[in-house]
C-alpha cells in the first residue's frame, strides 16, 4: 500500500474512534450502539447502513472462562475454554460438550472435516492432536531438527491443518514465522515470515560497521487457511497486518489497517475478515479491498455489539458473525443485515464471473458512496463497451487505472471518428500562421501598431520579457545582463512569482483525472501560496545570506531578480503537462514523466547557473553554495519551529500561573 | 516554430484548461430498490432488541417484606391509604384497589430470624451498618474538602430525625426535618398523600449546610418499591432511548445501572454516549399487570441520576430510585494543553427543587403500557392530536444547500432548490397523501452547515422568497412546511454571535461538539426568535428545530445557569412558538408542532432484558412522532415492522441531487438521499406503515402483549388491534395467521 493511502487510512481511523454520536439528526440513529464504515472514493472511510447488527449473544450450558479461540465445524462450535482448561463444543442449540479436559493452557484449536482436533497449548508448550472418539492421537513438542534453530522458542499459540495434514502453527517469539510440521511431527520450515525495516539509524550504523541489537521480524499472532489452502497471518504491525502467502511462503495479497487485528476469518466465499483488539471488526473482499468496518469496545455497560477483550471472529451458515469475548466469556451473534446481504451476492456473482449490473445499482442507490460498487459497475459497463459510463463510475470510485483505461477507449473512438477534422483544423492553423506572418510584413497597418507601442514604458517592458525569452537560450547571458546591466526589474521577478503560483495552482485544479495528484477537498490555496512562496524567499534570504560570507558577489536585488528568470521553464511548462494531462492515459505516462521532469530539471539547472553567474563562483563554489543555502534554510526553520513552541511554553506558563493564582486566590 | 511554441502555447494552455468539461457522476435509471428481507434470528428475538413473553405469571397478592405493624393510619386519599412511623420517617401505602402494600423502607426481620421461610440460599445479607443503613428514609453524600463522605439519618446517634404529621382535608403526609451529626447539613422535606399521588418535595430554600463540608446528594426513600431476589415477578420500566425493562433477576455480574435523566452534563462535564433518557421517569411493575408505580420527577429531573441495583449486586434486593446530585468535584485546567490540572469542589450547588411524585397502578394498567399511559396522561393532559386530516403523514428531511472547501471561499453545493422541492412535493403527495411534514434544510444563506446561528437570511441560489411564499400559500392546508433551524448552536470559525454568548463549563471551557459551540439558551433563544420574525415575513409560521431536542447543559460564568434552567428556558420557548418541530426532544419538549426522528432503539445494555416502546405509548394519540430516515434503514422490513408496531409515522432525508455531491461537505455522512432513488420506495414504505396505521389513527395504545417469540399485539383504544410478527416464520393463532416479517389488523 502507498504511504499516502496508508496515511488516510490511519487518519480515518483516528476519526473513526473519534466518532461520538454526530449532532446532525440525518443518522443520529443507528440500529447498533456503532457506526459501519465502508470505503469511498480515494480510499476515503464512509458512513453506510449498519451492515451487522447485534442480535444477542449464544445462550450456552457452560459458562466460560476467558476463552482465546473458536471454530465451527459440521454445525459444531468448538471453543478453547482457556480459562476453565478445557476444549468444550456447543450444538446449534447451545448445548455444551466437554470434549477434553485438564489441559494446561489452550489457547487454540483447529478442527477438521472428519473431527480431529488439534489443540495448541501454550501453557504446555505443546500441540494435541486428537481423534474424532477424542482419543489422544499424538502430542507434538519442541522439534528436534537442527534447523529448527537452538534457541527457537516452541510456544503454541494458535494453529491450522493445511493439505495432506501440515500443521501451521502460530509460536509466540517464533519470529521467524509460522512452525510447519507434517503429521509425523517432523520439522518441515517456518512460513510467512514477517519483513523487517531497518530504521535510518539502523542504516547508518550498518554504514558505519557499528553492530546494533538484531533486527527481528515480528512474529504473526494468528493464522487461518482458505479453501484452496492459501495461508492468512495476523501479526501486530504498523501496517499490513493482515498477509495472504501462496505456497512459496511468499505474500500475495495484504491488507492494512489503523487497528491491531488479533484473528483472520475467511467465509465461504473468501471474504477476508478480522477482529481487531480495538473491538473494530473489518470485513474485507477476496482482493483485499475494505468493505465494512465497525464495533467498538464496551466501557462498562456491556452493551450489546461491543465487546470487552474480543479474541476471535467467525461466520456461520447464515453469514452471521459470531464474536468471542474474552473478557467476558461470551459469544456475541452479529446479523447479517439485508444491505450487506446485497453487496454479497454481488461479490459472489463476481467470483463466478457475473457482472450483475443491476445489483450493483441497487448496492449504489442504497450507498452512492460505495467505492467497491461504484468500481464493480465501472468494469460491468467497460465490459459492456459502454466507456462513458465505466468513465464516469471509475471517477467516483476514484480508479485512476480504470478510468485511464476507459478513457484510452473513449480517446481512440474519437480519434478514429474525428481523425480528418483534427487534420483539417492543423492544416488551417498552419495557413493562418503563415498569412500572419505575411501581413506583418507586408500590412502597413501593423507597422502602425508597432509604432504605436514604441512608448518608453513599452519598450521597457518589451526588453523586459525580451530578457525571459533569452534565459531559456542564453541563460549565462541573462544573468549577466541582470547583474551587471540591471535590464530586469523587480517588478518583473514579483510578476514570474505571482505566475509561478498561478500556474502551479492551476496545475493542481486542472490536471486530467488520472494524474491528480492533490485532493482537493483539503487542498487549502492560503496555505498553498504561503508554503510555496514562503519555501521561494526563504530560499533567495538563505541564498543571499550564505553568499554574503562565501565571496558571493550578488546581491539580495540580483539573487531575487535572477531566481524568478530560472523559473521560467516551470511557469511555461506547467500549463503545457497541465493541459496534456487531460488528454493523456497511463500508456503515454512517459510523456507526462518527461514533461514533470523537464519543468523542475530545467529550473534546477538555471538557478544552479543563477548561483554561478550571480555570485560569480566556480564550480566549488556553486556546490559549496548550494548545500550551505540548504543547510542555511533548514536551520531557518528549525529556529522558527524553537521559537514558536518556546513562546508557547511561555505563554503557557504565565497563563497557568494567573488561572491558578485566580483559581486558588 | 519553437519560437511560436513559446509565444502560443501559454495561452493556449491557458484556454484548454479553462475549457476542459467537468465530469457529472453518471445517472442511473429508476429501477424500483428490491431486497429479500431478512427475519432476525431467533437470538437477536431473545434478546433485548425486542420485548419478551412474559411467562412468570405468579400471583403477587401480598408484600412480604412490608406490613402495617407499628404503622399508624393517617387517612385514605382517593385509592390511597396512608401509614406512617414518625421515628424514621417511613410510611406504607396501601392500594385499597388491591389491598397491596408499597413500603419505603425493606423490613428485613426476616434476616435477623433463624430459618425464617424469607430466606433464600445464597443470600448475600446485611450487616448492622446496612441494617441501619435501610431504615434511613435517604442516602446523602457530601464532601470533606474533596473527598467524598456518605451520612444517613442513622449513622451517628447524635443526628436528629424529626417527623410531624400533616393533614388537610385533600391530603395527608409529613414534614420531616434532618439534623446530621457528622455532615452538619440540615433540611427539611416533605411527603405528601394528594389525589394526584404521592409527593416528596425538597426546596433548595430548605437546605442549610456550613462552610466545612459541602452537600453531594440526596436520594428519598431508596428502598421504596424494593423486591427481594426472585420472589416477586416484575421488572423495572426505564426510559433509555425508546423504553427499555430490567427485569428482576438474580445476577450479580449485571452491574448497577446509573443514568443521568435528559442526557449528561457538558457543563460539568458528563459524558454523553450512549442513549440518554428521554423522560424524567421510572416505573416499578410487581407481578405483571398487578401492581405497578410511575415515579416522575416533575422538579429537579435535570440533576437527576435514575440508579438501579439487580439483586446480588449488593444486597438481596432489587431497588430503583433517583438521587439529586447537588455538586461535584471537576478537574480545572490550568494552561490549553491541559498538562497541568487542579481538582476543585463545585462551589455552587446546583438549583435543585426537588419534586417526585408517584403514581400507582393496579390490574390491567400494571405494565409498561399502563406506566406509559400514565405518564403521558399527565403530560399531555386532554391534547389530542389533530384529527382534520385523518391520514398517516409523512415526514421529509430536504436538504436544500451544503457547502464544500473552495479555492477562496466556501463553494455552495445546492442539493435542492425551491422549484426542484416544489417537484418533489408534488410527486409525494400524489404518491403517499398531502398529510406532509416537510423540512427543509439548509435555506439559510451559505447553506446547512457552517452557516449556525444565522437564520434570518434566505440563500438566493434556491430561489426567490417571493416564489417561496406564493408556493407555501397554495400549498394544502394538510401539508406543514417547515424550515429547519439550528439557533443554539453556533459555527466555531462563524459569525452572528460573540464569545461571551457561548456556554463554558464549570472548568471555563467552551462548550462544543464537532465544528460547533454551544449557545447560552437565553442567546440561542434569541437567535431563534430572529428565525421566527425572518421566516414569518416570507409567510412561513412552522420551523423545525435541530440540536436542542437532546441537549441540555449547565452554563458557568456569565450570566450561569443550570441544566435544570436550560430545560426550563427550553420548555418556554415551545410553549410560545408552539408551531415547532423537534428533532429527537425530550420529554419537556413534546408540546410542539410534532416529533420528529424519535429513538428507535435503547442503548441495548446487558443488564436490559426488553425493549419496550414506552416513548411512543406515551405520545400516541397525544402527538405526531416520526420514526428515522427510512433510506439509511439497514433491514428495511424489520424496521418497518418496528414503526407499525410503536405507532410511529414514517419519515425520508431527501435531496435531488445525488448523495455523492456531499462528499466533501460536513454532511458528507449522508450516504443516500436522491429524491430519484427513493421516489418509489418512499411510497412503497409510506403504503407498508399506513396500511396498518390507518385504522388506528389518532388514538392511543391501550395494551401492548407479546403473543409468541417475536409476535406483538398491539390494542388500541377503540378496541382495533395490530399484530406484527417480527419472525422468519408464520404466526398461526385460533382465528388469526400472521405471515413471516409482516402484520395483520383486527378491526374491533
Amino acid at each position: 500500500m502507498k504511504p499516502l493511502a496508508l496515511l488516510t487510512l490511519i487518519v480515518s481511523g483516528i476519526l473513526l474512534t473519534m466518532e461520538g454520536p454526530l449532532p446532525t439528526h440525518a443518522l443520529t440513529q443507528q440500529s447498533a450502539p456503532y457506526a459501519t464504515y465502508t470505503m469511498g472514493p480515494n480510499g476515503r472511510y464512509v458512513q453506510t447502513q449498519t451492515a451487522y447488527e447485534p442480535a444477542g449473544t449464544l445462550d450456552l450450558t457452560l459458562t466460560l472462562n476467558a476463552p482465546e479461540d473458536m471454530m465451527l465445524v459440521n454445525d459444531w462450535l468448538y471453543v478453547a475454554d482457556t480459562g476453565n482448561k478445557r476444549i468444550v463444543r456447543f450444538d446449534q442449540d447451545g448445548f455444551g460438550e466437554i470434549l477434553v479436559t485438564d489441559l494446561n493452557q489452550p489457547t487454540g484449536l483447529f478442527v477438521t472435516q472428519t473431527g480431529d482436533l488439534y489443540i495448541a497449548d501454550k501453557g504446555a508448550q505443546r500441540v494435541y492432536h486428537y481423534d474424532v472418539t477424542m482419543t489422544l492421537v499424538r502430542s507434538y513438542g519442541r522439534p528436534t531438527e537442527p534447523f529448527f534453530g537452538a534457541s527457537s522458542p516452541f510456544v503454541p499459540m494458535k494453529l491450522t491443518v493445511g493439505p495432506r495434514g501440515i500443521l501451521y502453527i502460530v509460536g509466540e517469539g517464533s519470529t521467524a514465522g509460522l512452525i510447519q510440521l507434517n503429521q509425523a511431527g517432523e520439522f518441515l520450515g517456518f512460513f510467512g515470515t514477517n519483513t523487517t525495516n531497518f530504521s535510518w539509524l539502523q542504516t547508518l550504523s550498518n554504514f558505519f560497521g557499528i553492530t546494533r541489537a538484531v533486527n527481528l521480524p515480528t512474529s504473526p499472532s494468528n493464522v487461518a487457511l482458505d479453501d484452496k489452502g492459501s495461508v492468512y497471518t495476523v501479526s501486530p504491525l504498523g501496517q499490513q497486518q493482515v498477509k495472504k502467502f501462496n505456497i512459496a511462503s511468499l505474500p500475495i495479497l495484504s491488507m492494512s489497517s489503523w487497528t491491531t487485528p488479533v484473528s483472520v476469518h475467511l467465509n465461504r466465499f473468501d471474504n477476508v475478515f478480522t477482529v481487531s483488539s480495538e473491538g473494530i471488526i473489518t470485513e474485507y473482499d477476496r482482493e483485499g479491498n475494505m468493505i465494512f468496518e465497525f464495533g467498538g469496545l464496551d466501557t462498562g455497560n456491556r452493551i450489546a455489539g461491543l465487546y470487552v477483550n474480543p479474541v476471535d471472529v467467525l461466520t456461520n451458515n447464515d453469514d452471521d458473525l459470531l464474536v468471542l469475548d474474552k473478557g467476558t466469556g461470551t459469544i456475541q451473534l452479529l446479523q447479517r443485515a439485508e444491505f450487506t446481504q446485497l453487496v454479497h451476492a454481488g461479490l459472489i456473482n463476481f467470483k463466478d464471473g457475473i457482472y450483475s449490473l443491476a445489483q450493483w445499482e441497487t448496492v449504489i442507490r442504497m450507498n452512492s458512496m460505495f467505492a467497491l460498487a461504484n468500481a464493480s459497475l465501472a468494469r460491468g459497463y467497460y465490459r459492456l463497451q459502454a466507456y462513458q459510463e465505466a468513465l464516469n463510475y471509475y471517477a467516483i470510485a476514484f480508479d485512476r487505472g480504470g478510468f485511464s483505461e476507459a478513457f484510452w477507449q473513449l480517446r481512440y473512438g474519437w480519434l478514429e471518428a474525428n481523425l480528418g477534422m483534427v487534420f483539417t483544423l492543423i492544416l488551417i492553423g498552419l495557413v493562418l500562421l503563415q498569412a500572419w506572418a505575411w501581413m506583418k510584413k507586408r500590412l502597413l497597418l501593423v507597422d502602425w501598431i508597432g509604432r504605436s507601442m514604441q512608448t518608453p514604458r513599452f519598450q521597457r517592458w518589451q526588453a523586459n520579457t525580451q530578457l525571459l525569452k533569452h534565459v531559456l537560450s542564453h541563460p549565462l547571458d541573462t544573468y549577466q545582463e541582470i547583474k551587471h546591466l540591471k535590464k530586469s526589474s523587480f517588478l518583473t521577478a514579483t510578476v514570474v512569482y505571482l505566475l509561478v503560483l498561478f500556474v502551479s495552482v492551476m496545475d493542481i485544479y486542472g490536471r486530467g483525472f488520472i494524474f491528480q495528484s492533490v485532493n482537493l477537498a483539503t487542498f487549502h490555496l492560503g496555505m498553498y501560496a504561503v508554503t510555496l512562496l514562503g519555501g521561494l524567499g526563504l530560499f533567495i534570504f538563505a541564498n543571499y545570506l550564505v553568499a554574503t560570507i562565501t565571496n558571493g558577489e550578488g546581491w539580495l536585488k540580483d539573487v531575487y531578480i535572477a531566481t524568478a528568470h530560472a523559473l521560467i521553464p516551470y511557469v511555461i511548462l506547467t500549463p503545457i503537462l497541465t493541459l496534456t494531462t487531460n488528454v493523456l492515459t497511463y500508456n503515454e505516462l512517459i510523456v507526462f514523466q518527461l514533461l514533470d521532469f523537464l519543468r523542475y530539471g530545467w529550473s534546477l539547472l538555471l538557478i544552479i547557473f543563477m548561483i554561478k553567474e550571480v555570485h560569480n563562483y566556480d564550480v566549488k563554489g556553486v556546490v559549496k553554495n548550494t548545500l550551505l543555502t540548504l543547510f542555511t534554510m533548514l536551520m531557518i526553520i528549525l529556529v522558527g519551529f524553537l521559537l514558536y513552541v518556546l513562546t508557547m511554553q511561555v505563554i503557557n506558563y504565565v497563563e497557568g500561573i494567573i488561572r491558578e493564582v485566580l483559581l486558588r486566590g | 516554430m519553437v519560437k511560436l511554441t513559446l509565444k502560443w502555447l501559454f495561452p493556449l494552455a491557458m484556454t484548454g484548461l479553462l475549457l476542459t468539461p467537468n465530469l457529472v457522476p453518471f445517472s442511473l435509471n429508476d429501477d424500483p430498490v428490491t431486497i429479500t428481507s431478512n427475519p432476525p434470528s431467533r437470538s437477536a428475538l431473545l434478546s433485548n432488541r425486542y420485548t419478551q413473553l412474559e411467562t412468570d405469571d405468579r400471583v403477587v397478592d401480598a408484600n412480604a417484606f412490608a406490613d402495617l405493624t407499628n404503622y399508624q393510619y393517617r387517612g385514605t386519599i382517593g385509592t390511597l391509604s396512608f401509614y406512617d412511623q414518625t421515628s424514621n420517617a417511613s410510611f406504607r401505602l396501601v392500594d385499597e384497589r388491591s389491598g397491596y402494600i408499597w413500603a419505603s423502607s425493606i423490613n428485613y426481620d426476616y434476616f435477623l430470624e433463624e430459618n425464617s421461610p424469607l430466606a433464600d440460599e445464597a443470600d448475600v445479607g446485611l450487616n448492622l451498618y446496612w441494617q441501619n443503613k435501610l431504615r434511613s428514609p435517604f442516602f446523602l453524600t457530601y464532601y470533606n474538602g474533596l473527598n467524598l463522605r456518605e451520612e444517613h439519618a442513622f449513622e451517628n446517634v447524635r443526628s436528629k430525625l424529626t417527623a410531624i404529621r400533616i393533614s388537610t382535608a385533600t391530603s395527608v403526609g409529613m414534614e420531616v426535618s434532618v439534623e446530621l451529626f457528622l455532615s452538619k447539613i440540615q433540611f427539611t422535606y416533605t411527603i405528601m398523600l394528594t389525589s394526584e399521588g404521592l409527593a416528596i418535595s425538597l426546596p433548595q430554600a430548605n437546605i442549610i449546610e456550613t462552610d466545612e463540608f459541602k452537600l453531594s446528594s440526596i436520594s428519598f426513600y431508596p428502598l421504596f418499591g424494593a423486591t427481594k431476589r426472585l420472589r416477586t415477578p416484575g421488572y423495572v420500566v426505564i426510559p433509555d432511548g425508546v423504553g427499555a425493562l430490567i427485569r428482576y433477576t438474580d445476577d450479580p455480574t449485571m452491574g448497577v445501572f446509573s443514568k443521568r435523566f435528559f442526557g449528561g452534563d457538558l457543563g460539568l462535564n458528563q459524558a454523553r454516549t450512549e442513549q440518554p433518557l428521554f423522560a424524567n421517569m421510572y416505573g416499578l411493575v410487581h407481578g405483571h399487570r398487578q401492581h405497578a408505580m410511575l415515579a416522575t420527577v416533575t422538579d429537579g429531573a435535570g440533576h437527576g441520576i435514575l440508579t438501579h441495583y439487580g439483586s446480588q449486586v449488593f444486597l438481596d434486593f432489587n431497588f430503583t430510585y433517583v438521587t439529586f446530585n447537588y455538586r461535584n468535584t471537576y478537574l480545572q485546567y490550568l494552561n490549553q494543553s491541559k498538562t497541568s490540572s487542579v481538582s476543585l469542589l463545585q462551589e455552587t450547588m446546583n438549583p435543585i427543587d426537588v419534586h417526585l411524585t408517584y403514581q400507582f397502578l393496579t390490574g390491567d394498567q400494571a405494565d409498561y403500557v399502563g406506566i406509559a399511559r400514565a405518564y403521558g396522561q399527565t403530560l399531555f393532559g386532554t391534547r389530542r392530536v389533530d384529527d382534520r386530516h385523518p391520514t398517516i403523514p409523512l415526514h421529509l428531511d430536504v436538504l436544500a444547500l451544503e457547502s464544500k472547501p473552495g479555492l477562496f471561499t466556501r463553494e455552495k453545493v445546492v442539493m435542492t432548490t425551491l422549484n426542484e422541492l416544489k417537484t418533489i412535493v408534488a410527486d409525494v403527495s400524489e404518491r403517499t397523501s398531502d398529510h406532509l411534514y416537510l423540512a427543509y434544510l439548509g435555506w439559510q444563506r451559505g447553506g446547512y452547515s457552517y452557516t449556525a446561528p444565522n437564520f434570518t437570511q434566505w440563500d438566493p441560489s434556491l430561489g426567490s422568497t417571493s416564489t417561496l411564499q406564493q408556493w407555501v400559500s397554495d400549498l394544502p392546508e394538510a401539508t406543514t412546511f417547515m424550515l429547519g433551524v439550528d439557533p443554539y448552536r453556533a459555527y466555531r470559525q462563524g459569525s452572528g454571535y460573540r464569545q461571551q454568548d457561548i456556554m463554558q463549563s464549570i472548568g471555563q471551557e467552551f462548550i462544543y461538539q464537532g465544528a460547533y459551540y454551544y449557545l447560552q439558551a437565553e442567546v440561542g433563544t434569541a437567535r431563534f426568535m430572529d428565525a421566527v420574525d425572518a421566516t414569518a415575513s416570507w409567510g412561513i409560521s412552522h420551523l423545525a428545530l435541530e440540536t436542542v431536542g437532546t441537549f441540555a447543559s449547565s452554563h458557568f460564568g456569565r450570566q450561569a445557569q443550570s441544566k435544570e434552567g436550560m430545560i426550563d428556558t427550553l420548555h418556554q420557548v415551545i410553549d410560545e412558538v408552539s408551531q415547532t418541530a423537534v428533532y429527537q426532544p425530550f420529554s419537556y419538549l413534546w408540546h410542539g408542532s410534532a416529533l420528529l426522528d424519535m429513538p428507535m432503539y435503547s442503548s441495548q445494555q446487558a443488564r436490559f432484558t426488553d425493549t419496550v416502546p414506552l416513548l411512543p405509548i406515551m405520545v400516541n394519540g397525544h402527538q405526531h412522532a416520526f420514526g428515522r430516515a427510512g433510506n439509511f434503514f439497514s433491514n428495511t422490513t424489520n424496521e418497518l415492522l418496528r414503526m407499525v408496531d410503536y405507532g410511529y409515522y414514517p419519515a425520508f432525508f431527501i435531496t435531488e441531487a445525488s448523495a455523492y455531491a456531499l462528499m466533501d461537505t460536513p454532511s458528507g455522512h449522508i450516504f443516500t438521499s436522491r429524491y430519484q432513488d427513493w421516489a418509489s420506495d418512499i411510497q412503497r414504505q409510506y403504503d407498508f406503515i399506513a396500511e396498518g396505521l390507518r385504522a388506528v389513527y389518532g388514538q392511543t395504545i391501550l395494551a401492548r402483549e407479546v403473543l409468541s417469540l417475536g409476535v406483538v399485539k398491539i390494542t388500541y383504544e377503540s378496541g382495533t388491534a395490530i399484530v406484527v410478527n417480527y419472525s422468519g416464520t408464520p404466526y398461526t393463532s385460533e382465528s388469526l395467521t400472521v405471515p413471516a416479517m409482516a402484520y395483520e389488523v383486527i378491526h374491533a
